[in-house]
């Protein structure tokens, strides 16, 4: 018997028995990947184990260490080099989010989740105790910051501060100490901006109907609204612009009408729904900027749009500044009566707004991507986050 | 050259046999041929522009199209893994075999090889080591005849080489003869093509027909410079010529494995040369799918009877197999010998360096496009074919090309296309968010594929040189999560490069790899058994 190879080639019937099978797995997965990737899951829940379509929801944070929940449930797969977290298999009606952190103020927000689709939005947390760097006139030769007022560290005594040491001098002889260009830098700029502010608040005088969030229901469709007369302020963004009106702050999308953000935009099927989901406030902008038969109720699809204006909290107070929190093009700053403020460019259920820092008589500066505050005569940066030393 | 077209077969006398591109064509067949020329560079194209297209205006369809795509290609990976690995384990398996034994019951005394080894301007050290393992074959060295096959643009350099390979070995086989091919021979591609024909008819009058070796009693074992042969190579090659269902119409396909140099070679180089290794061990297992590739052997009768290998274009080596199935009427097999040889990967003295030499060698090698209109020009003529098996290997053609420039890119790089350039209404949606999510879970899944791989590739490298440390093997383990990057730049740009430049119709040239080699192994290079 003349010796043989014991291994022969694949054979053919098995190669082709895999293709086969490779093939059915294919046309058998792929739609069922297609539907899944859509949307839609087999609800084993329920005795007919029926076919249910689901949404999702993504939420970004500014915050490494954020936590965030979804009705109250921890979510886990928050991303890990951005904080931000797509929340899957969530069933069509309306849902809350909040994210929260350690020594951060807590954002909250309700939203709709409509089947096949996902609603987006962008959190942020800013320090409940503010986080302050005092910017000194002084400073010693190795570079500690001068105080020559022992009153000075308890005045902020509500805020953390980043100051690495202070030194509080005992004489107010100043040749021994170097002179702060920084301070003197800031100081200059705080003068220039100073005549802006003072026209500012002189067009601002009379207090118009405060932001506030109805539960009832939506008043009658306003036919004729009112052309607002032209912003007395104007700050610029990349694709927002901020306008002072009458007292109140507006931030309008001034991009192109196919890229709207999606906090400008709502999935409208009927008044009632549309209050029920985002507030009346939001109908009641909405009429503002669509024709009345565009908000006929729809028993289809819903009806997104995308409005081009959205009013800001402005706790009630007269507006002394505003301006965007440098890289975020959907916070705006607001200096109030009692401090400045984070507002969100995000009206949806409702506003967050969160304290940045206390105070009367401030004044505020935003330059070179800081925020700083003048503070009786001192000049502080407020920083965004919970400083670590 | 025999300028006669009396030993050619019927269909190989056609003018138009032998041609390397549509301008040496006129009329309508000249038109037919570019068309054809064409084809697979604009096929290619339209994918590509069509899936950024899709994903603009119509992402919903796209983004169905690339899940389905990513799940096509993790059954492709398995499917071929499957190969890969079946065949790793036939090769180790022929590795063991003893073949002296397995062919004692042959009857193969009045076998004749004829080894062509064509050169350019290689460093000696590699051609020796080449004639090393040949000498050190477990076969009689007498009835083997060795052509060492210069170029006459090489200069007198070569010239020296070759008669000192001569001195060094000429003694240890039947026959050593020194070709050289002239420079400037009108309407040729200079090239390992036309230097291979010019020695196959040098060995037939001086060394054939003078000592009255019958053509068909010859085998011809073309191997690249940089081949190292195996000791049982030629008994293996014997096996299966004895035992092929028509060894005269079939050509004998080893494994070339780029290993000679791996440990010299940078981890993109070996990641580059292991797949091409790894490509050739999986078309090992279907047969039917193969071409000639690179170091192959054949009959001398088969081969005298296309006139050789084609003068005037880039990739003889495929060519070869194409030119004898058309003039064999379809008739014609590639046999997989599952037995290696080992080749030098393509490694430059500097990463750069290496890096330009491999886009080089793979762009010259997916110029086997030039080879899709050649075959359907010839299946458009030849009607003694059957059509069915000319609608496969035109459809295998078709895919394969097409696959080799597109799928890297559309999974690596478009695949995310509809999510930067969709719609506002796409972005919205949960097919918008999973769509990335699902391809990347797909492809990791596809990544047991490089498992499987990098498992394999380290059994096939040369025992370590002691300059070389242990932590290396752990680099050669893990360097495989290389492969998207070198699927993208080795294989699909050159790719679409070459079929762009053949559908524009600016043909390419034949370019030399320059070999670089620091340690010469000598059959032990494979480490597989």
């Amino acid at each position: 018997m003349p010796p043989t190879l014991d291994m022969q080639p694949l054979s053919r019937r098995s190669r082709r028995w895999f293709f086969v099978s490779f093939i059915l797995i294919f046309s058998i997965s792929v739609p069922i990947f297609a539907f899944y990737a859509t949307g839609y899951r087999l609800d084993f829940s329920t005795p007919e184990n029926r076919i249910v379509t689901v949404g999702g929801m993504y939420v970004s944070a500014d915050i490494d260490s954020i936590e965030m929940f979804i009705n109250d449930e921890l979510v886990e797969d928050m991303r890990f080099f951005q904080s931000a977290a797509y929340i899957q298999n969530l069933p069509a009606g309306q849902h809350q989010i909040h994210t929260q952190g350690l020594g951060v103020y807590t954002w909250v927000k309700s939203l709709p989740i409509y089947p096949r689709i996902v609603t987006t939005a962008d959190s942020f947390n800013v320090p409940v105790r503010p986080q302050i760097r005092l910017v000194p006139e002084w400073e010693t030769q190795v570079g500690e910051t001068v105080l020559f007022t022992q009153a000075t560290s308890t005045k902020f005594a509500f805020a953390s501060t980043t100051n690495p040491r202070f030194f509080v001098a005992t004489t107010t002889a100043t040749t021994t100490f170097s002179r702060n260009l920084e301070y003197d830098f800031l100081r200059q700029q705080f003068a220039s901006s100073a005549e802006d502010k003072a026209s500012l608040n002189a067009t601002s005088t009379a207090t118009t109907t405060p932001f506030v969030f109805s539960t009832q229901q939506p008043a009658q469709p306003v036919v004729d609204q009112p052309v607002l007369p032209p912003a007395t302020s104007t700050v610029l963004g990349r694709s927002l612009r901020l306008d002072l009106i009458d007292e109140e702050v507006f931030a309008t999308y001034i991009g192109s009408a196919n890229n709207a953000p999606r906090n400008f935009c709502v999935r409208y099927q009927s008044a009632t729904s549309t209050i029920a989901e985002y507030g009346e406030h939001v109908f009641v902008a909405l009429q503002a900027e669509f024709a009345t038969s565009t908000l006929q109720p729809t028993t289809g699809e819903p009806l997104e749009l995308c409005r081009t204006r959205i009013r800001l909290d402005r706790k009630w107070q007269s507006v002394q500044d505003f301006d965007f929190l440098p890289g975020r093009a959907d916070i705006v700053l607001m200096h109030l009566q009692d401090g400045v403020y984070a507002v969100e460019v995000d009206d949806r259920g409702w506003q967050n707004v969160q304290q940045l820092y206390p105070g009367y008589h401030l004044e505020m500066l935003v330059t070179g991507g800081q925020v700083f505050i003048k503070d009786d005569d001192y000049i502080l940066e407020v920083l965004t986050e919970v400083a670590t030393l | 050259m025999d300028d006669s077209k009396d030993h050619l077969l019927p269909y190989a006398r056609r003018a138009d046999f032998q041609v390397g591109r549509a301008t040496e064509l006129t009329g309508r067949d000249r038109r037919l041929y570019r068309l054809l020329e064409i084809f697979p560079g604009a096929f290619s194209w339209l994918t590509l522009i069509g899936v950024v297209l899709a994903s603009i205006y119509a992402p919903f369809f796209a983004a169905y199209f690339i899940i389905a795509f990513a799940m096509y290609w993790l059954l492709k990976t398995a499917f071929l893994s499957w190969h890969l690995r079946y065949n790793w384990k036939r090769m180790r398996h022929h590795m063991k075999v003893d073949w002296a034994t397995m062919i004692e019951r042959f009857s193969f005394d009045h076998i004749h090889h004829v080894i062509i080894l064509p050169f350019y301007n290689e460093p000696e050290d590699i051609i020796r080591s080449t004639l090393e393992s040949l000498a050190a074959v477990k076969y009689d060295k007498k009835s083997i005849i060795i052509v060492l096959a210069a170029e006459a643009r090489a200069g007198e350099a070569a010239q020296a080489v070759a008669a000192k390979m001569k001195d060094a070995f000429g003694h240890q086989f039947g026959t050593f003869l020194i070709t050289t091919h002239p420079a400037d021979i009108v309407g040729e591609v200079a090239g390992k093509g036309s230097n291979a024909a010019w020695a196959a008819e040098e060995v037939r009058t001086k060394v054939l027909d003078p000592h009255g070796i019958l053509y068909n009693h010859t085998l011809v074992s073309i191997f690249d410079i940089d081949t190292v042969v195996y000791p049982d190579y030629f008994n293996c090659l014997i096996w299966h010529f004895m035992t092929a269902d028509r060894p005269l119409k079939s050509s004998f396909q080893p494994v070339p494995v780029f290993n000679n140099n791996i440990w010299d070679a940078p981890a993109l180089a070996r990641v580059v040369a292991m797949s091409s290794t790894f490509w050739e061990m999986i078309q090992q297992e279907r047969p039917e799918r193969m071409a000639t590739f690179s170091s192959h052997s054949v009959s001398f009768q088969a081969l005298y009877e296309v006139g050789y290998w084609q003068q005037n274009m880039v990739s003889e080596d495929s060519r070869i197999y194409w030119n004898l199935l058309l003039a064999n009427d379809g008739q014609y097999d590639v046999i997989p010998l599952s037995y290696p040889v080992s080749m030098d990967a393509n490694a430059a003295p500097t990463l750069w360096g290496t890096i330009k030499n491999i886009y080089r060698q793979h762009q010259r090698w997916t110029y086997g496009v030039e080879n899709f209109s050649y075959i359907l020009f010839h299946f458009s003529k030849n009607t003694k074919i059957p059509r069915r098996q000319k609608i496969k290997i035109a459809f295998q053609q078709a895919e394969g090309y097409w696959s080799l420039v597109t799928n890297p890119i559309m999974l690596f790089i478009l695949g995310w296309a509809p999510i930067f350039l969709g719609t506002q209404e796409f972005h919205q949606t949960v097919l918008s968010y999973n769509l990335p999510i699902m391809v990347r879970d797909l492809l990791f899944l596809a990544m047991f594929g490089l498992v499987v791989s990098s498992i394999i590739s380290l059994s096939m490298i040369p025992p370590r040189p002691e300059h070389r440390s242990r932590f290396r093997y752990i680099v050669m383990a893990l360097q495989w999560i290389l492969v998207p990057a070198t699927m993208i730049v080795f294989s699909a740009i050159p790719g679409l490069h070459s079929q762009t430049r053949l559908m524009l119709g600016r043909y390419m040239g034949f370019w030399v790899t320059p070999k670089s080699r620091d340690v010469r192994p000598v059959s032990t290079a494979f480490n597989g058994v």
